[in-house]
């Protein structure tokens, strides 16, 4: 009976400790998907904004539909995701915070240079990502085997 | 109870504090604004009747300049114009290079700054909001005198030229004049038909259509060649294209309401465009409008007008 207890006690830290990494490993994955997509809609909305098409807030809801970190809202663009860091959100808001003030011309400039700095963040990111999350996958597997040969 | 909610409708381009204190004020005085002004640094005005009347900060009014006048702070005014742009300058730059912004619900704000080379405008100085107004009924003195041939609503600036004008289309489209004419608008600045994001917000009756287009004389063409219309309606005559489009128009058997600044009568043929208008054939009537409200207009006839030009 004991030795049922103990085997089970293994493999809930086991199963939990490999969730645990392969969650993170999730989330870093979001974020950097998150960030592709908003970069994605970005070029979208500098295209949409160079031709003066509609105003900010209809193109905000047409460019950024797929992202719903994004939303424009009577007090401006409000951004609400978990899954972005501090640092994200502050690069956003810095983004869309005179957005719409300019002429197509220069709000197109504008945005061709947080569009290239968004461009930069993501490569990094996704050279950092892939081995964070091979990190964090092998290190869940391999804490949660740790514990079981020590309960063992 | 129409023209407070006129009022009302601009207001959304107005920065907060300003806002609010316009909407302190009386619906009377609300009723009969007619524009209004903010100028940086110096006190909010509004055009009731004709006359400038200060705002002061309680929300109440001063037909004088005073110690308690509300102002207009320079971020307010540059707060204000994003308003009027719905935070989307790119979206009005190619009206912003005419000098003005067409609001919602068609109403229409001129805004006052500097133009750079490029035909941008920067630092905007003052802001101008007009409140279009639909006055159903206003045409009922001129519509009589309407013969089917061309008719030309002339006065100065700020008399109600275009309010006649769109009342004129809307009683002619709705067979007040006996049948249902066709009726094609051209309007530059929405501010006829209340045009805004595809919605039409005035009515100019069952048998109107409305071409949006920013260079009438164009619009004229088009609407002649493709649109078949008994008459074509535009604002504001002022080029020698639009002339010419009209004399064309003319002849081609379809007739012109159109309305033109002028100061007097005599300005009537002084004026190289009316001038111009009243030679070719294409106008045989002409509404003078008078400045002071309620006084009926003068109509003439082109050849009247022509054999006389000391009118």
């Amino acid at each position: 009976m004991s030795r049922i207890i103990k085997l089970c006690g293994m493999l809930v830290f086991f199963v939990s400790s490999a969730a645990f990494g392969f969650y993170k490993a999730y989330m870093l994955q979001k974020r950097l998907k998150l960030l592709e997509k908003i970069y994605s809609s970005a070029i979208k909305l500098k295209e949409h904004i160079k031709y003066g098409e509609s105003e900010i807030n209809i193109l905000i809801q047409k460019c950024f539909s797929q992202c719903d970190a994004i939303e424009f809202s009577s007090k401006g663009i409000i951004i609400e995701a978990p899954l972005l860091l501090k640092e994200d959100r502050e690069f956003l808001q810095e983004m869309f915070s005179n957005l719409g003030k300019g002429y197509s011309e220069e709000e197109c400039k504008r945005l061709e240079l947080f569009i290239s700095l968004l461009s930069t963040k993501i490569k990094e990111l996704r050279e950092e990502t892939a081995g964070k999350v091979k990190l964090w996958k092998t290190g869940g597997l391999s804490v949660g085997l740790a514990v079981c040969i020590l309960l063992f | 109870m129409e023209n407070i909610k006129s009022f009302e409708s601009v207001l959304y381009g107005i920065s907060p504090r300003i806002r609010r204190c316009l909407e302190f004020l009386s619906d009377d005085i609300k009723n009969k604004t007619e524009e209004i002004r903010l100028r940086a640094n110096l006190p909010v005005c509004l055009t009731v009747k004709g006359e400038p009347l200060f705002v002061l900060k309680n929300g109440g009014t001063s037909g004088y300049i005073c110690a308690d006048l509300l102002k207009t702070e320079k971020s307010e005014l540059e707060e204000s114009f994003l308003l009027l742009c719905s935070n989307s300058v790119y979206a009005h730059a190619p009206e912003l290079k005419s000098g003005y912004i067409t609001m919602k619900s068609g109403h229409r704000a001129g805004v006052c700054g500097t133009f750079t080379s490029k035909g941008v405008l920067q630092d905007i100085t003052s802001i101008n909001i007009r409140i279009s107004r639909e006055v159903k009924g206003c045409a009922d003195c001129i519509i009589g005198e309407y013969d089917g041939g061309g008719f030309l609503i002339a006065g100065p600036p700020g008399c109600g030229k275009t309010t006649m004008l769109r009342d004129f289309v809307r009683q002619l489209s709705s067979g007040k004049n006996g049948s249902y004419l066709r009726v094609s608008v051209i309007d530059s600045r929405g501010e006829i038909s209340g045009s805004a994001h595809g919605e039409q917000a005035n009515d100019l009756g069952s048998n109107t259509d409305v071409l949006l287009m920013k260079d009438k004389a164009a619009g004229v063409e088009i609407a002649v060649r493709t649109l078949f219309p008994d008459i074509v309606a535009f604002d504001e005559i002022g080029t020698a294209a639009e002339l010419k489009s009209v004399s064309e128009s003319f002849n081609a058997g379809v007739s012109v309401i159109t309305t033109a600044h002028i100061g007097s009568v005599r300005d009537l043929v002084r004026r190289s465009v009316t001038n111009g208008l009243l030679l070719s054939g294409a106008i045989s009537k002409i509404a003078v409008l008078s400045p002071q409200i309620g006084k009926k207009p003068l109509v003439l006839s082109a050849e009247e007008l022509l054999c006389e030009p000391d009118n």
